[in-house]
């Protein structure tokens, strides 16, 4: 079935993006169509996107696509995805790295190398926002995503503290099981969003450099070890697409969303408080 | 065609053999080894009959050689302070002394009173500092954009008998018996106290052993920092550091030895620029780094044929043959130093502060 779906963001490039990506899926989703929205796209962008959020749960809608985690408490994050479940809406929280196509091939044997990893090193280069509210709030967009990658590769909590942190950047360590984590954040002097991810042990090595801002530029995950290295397949399709078709599976089918606001909820909660304050100061 | 000098060496271990004695012999036109000394007498010999050289097993030796116009310090590094004070005194043209130039503040202090000596060249084995491809990107880069906000050296190598084995045919000391260089042995039991000791150990070590190739990198671009706001050793060996100030931090990470292809990169991000540099392994002749600045008008790509090593010793015999200045002086190398010790202290600070060992 097709699901009409309608802005509720002051984010235009939020928007763009989106629309692009949607054209991709002319039969599960349309826009402008008339009628009641089946899905409302909103953006962690927004300082108010949570009531947005709100309003699209008790405003009828069948789901909520949030193509950008934002700052918010996590107490109300939790309130409102139980009351999303209540209500039978389907919340999906876009985890551009998370729910990269190629790093989800890998992941399974990523967590079986999981005993001899001994380091996850990650960075990311945030686009800078329009302003230096915009910025903290890209900034710990950045640290949400960085954290949601290695969480869903260590299948645990990250325990997290910060190293650093000023203007346009951040380095935060943390320890889960045996191993190290130091998750680096700056924003991009081109403009341009880049992730990098490298899990070190001894018997093995992962890299996984995620696409860019293009909608369907696909990422390059490779392993490493004695016998030498192995590079995923490349898939041309972006995890923005992914995740609307998870979302629509959500909706038609009752399958889960994956990627949730509860899960969001603990990552904000684990975000040392200086990043996660300042993106609400 | 120039002058061909003569290079003694003090201290003929895997180094020596893995690394300048390739390079000495592409650079033949200009450089011979002359004389090999090691506390080994085997390993002095068959090095030096390799390279036609004498052989001795005392320094002094190779400090009285006449033909001897280089003396390359490669010996364990508690001796490199005094080794180049020796063959400065022994009145040699230049000394190339392998990193660290000391391993205390105490010891580099005996060394500033050669800074105001015009007629001394000392230079430190720091190969990256000379790499052509970085060093044209790093001229570019600070004559053109600002300071980097960011700055990352990652290391992540194999055994260095991986690649001492791809450079050479290694003519090794007996073993002896005795503790290994970076603290106790590992017991498998827990022992806060013994871990902590390690970590310490490891942290130092690294600092001057390894993260000091990129040290001298990261203070031109990262002259001043705080405090290290972050201090980790990491297994199998290896160290996790970040060097804050209010406005720039460096991060140094190296794991090994590991199973995999050896990667050694280093980048600084700032205002409208991304440099990004690979190094090749410091053990073979790869050539130089590949450095690629990305800004929004493009990518400038910057390579060699010749790697760092070759390059400082290319430029090292021309210091000598006084037809150059050295490029880095030795007030510049002993600040490189202080920067380094600075570190390894901070590190050692950071350790105490979070209780490390207890990870």
């Amino acid at each position: 079935m097709t699901l009409n779906v309608t802005f509720d963001t002051d984010d235009r490039s939020v928007v763009a993006l989106q629309r692009t990506v949607l054209a991709s899926l002319p039969t599960s989703f349309a826009l402008n169509a008339a009628g009641q929205a089946d899905v409302v796209a909103i953006s962690g962008t927004d300082h108010d996107w949570v009531r947005r959020g709100r309003r699209a749960v008790e405003g009828g809608a069948r789901g909520v696509f949030i193509a950008c985690p934002g700052s918010a408490d996590p107490v109300v994050l939790r309130q409102l995805g139980a009351d999303a479940r209540a209500a039978g809406v389907a919340v999906l929280v876009a985890a551009p790295y998370r729910a990269d196509p190629a790093w989800a091939d890998c992941l399974a044997t990523a967590r079986r190398d999981l005993p001899s990893l001994q380091l996850v090193d990650s960075v990311i280069r945030v686009s800078p926002g329009g302003g230096p509210q915009a910025t903290r709030v890209a900034l710990l967009r950045g640290v949400l995503e960085q954290l949601g990658v290695v969480e869903d590769l260590a299948e645990r909590r990250v325990e997290l503290e910060l190293a650093h942190s000023s203007e346009g950047q951040y380095v935060v360590v943390g320890t889960t099981g045996p191993m190290a984590v130091t998750l680096t954040g700056v924003i991009s002097p081109l403009r341009n969003e880049t992730f990098s991810l490298d899990a070190v042990g001894q018997q093995c090595r992962w890299s996984a450099r995620f696409a860019g801002d293009a909608p369907a530029r696909p990422s390059e995950v490779t392993r490493w070890d004695r016998s030498g290295s192995l590079t995923a397949a490349r898939r041309y399709e972006g995890s923005h697409r992914r995740c609307w078709r998870l979302l629509h599976a959500a909706i038609e089918a009752g399958a889960p969303a994956g990627f949730t606001l509860e899960d969001l909820a603990g990552r904000l909660a684990a975000v040392p408080a200086p990043l996660a304050d300042d993106a609400v100061s | 065609m120039a002058k061909q000098l003569g290079v003694g060496f003090i201290g003929a271990g895997p180094v020596t053999q893995a690394i300048h004695m390739p390079v000495i012999a592409s650079l033949g036109d200009r450089l011979r080894v002359v004389h090999v000394m090691d506390v080994e007498r085997n390993v002095a010999e068959v090095v030096a009959a390799r390279a036609g050289a004498r052989a001795s097993t005392d320094a002094d030796s190779v400090l009285e050689d006449p033909d001897v116009d280089i003396v390359a310090v490669c010996s364990p590094h508690r001796f490199h302070t005094d080794q180049v004070l020796a063959a400065v005194a022994a009145g040699k043209r230049a000394v190339l002394c392998e990193k660290p130039l000391a391993t205390t503040a105490e010891q580099a202090e005996r060394l500033t009173s050669l800074c105001h000596r015009a007629d001394v060249t000392v230079v430190v084995g720091a190969m990256h500092a000379y790499d052509p491809a970085y060093v044209a990107a790093q001229e570019h880069l600070l004559s053109s954009y600002g300071p980097p906000t960011l700055v990352r050296s990652v290391v992540y190598l194999p055994s260095n008998d991986e690649m001492t084995d791809l450079s050479t045919e290694l003519v090794s000391a007996p073993a002896r018996p005795g503790p290994p260089d970076s603290g106790p042995p590992d017991s498998g039991t827990p022992d806060s106290r013994l871990d902590f000791e390690r970590e310490l150990s490891v942290l130092r070590d690294g600092v001057l052993g390894l993260a000091i190739h990129d040290l001298p990198l990261i203070r031109r671009l990262v002259p001043f920092f705080d405090d290290v706001t972050l201090a980790r050793s990491l297994k199998p060996w290896g160290y996790l550091l970040s060097l804050s100030s209010p406005t720039q931090v460096a991060q140094l990470i190296a794991v090994m030895p590991g199973h995999w292809g050896p990667s050694w990169t280093f980048s600084a991000t700032g205002p409208g620029y991304e440099l990004s540099v690979d190094f090749p392994p410091s053990y073979v002749l790869a050539g130089s780094a590949t450095a690629r600045l990305e800004t929004e008008s493009g990518t400038r790509v910057w390579t060699d044929k010749e790697n760092g090593y070759q390059a400082e010793w290319r430029h090292l015999t021309d210091v000598a043959l006084g037809l150059t200045e050295p490029r880095i002086s030795l007030q510049g190398s002993l600040d490189d130093l202080l920067y380094a010790l600075a570190v390894a202290d901070g590190a050692g600070r950071h350790l105490v502060g979070t209780g490390g060992g207890q990870r």
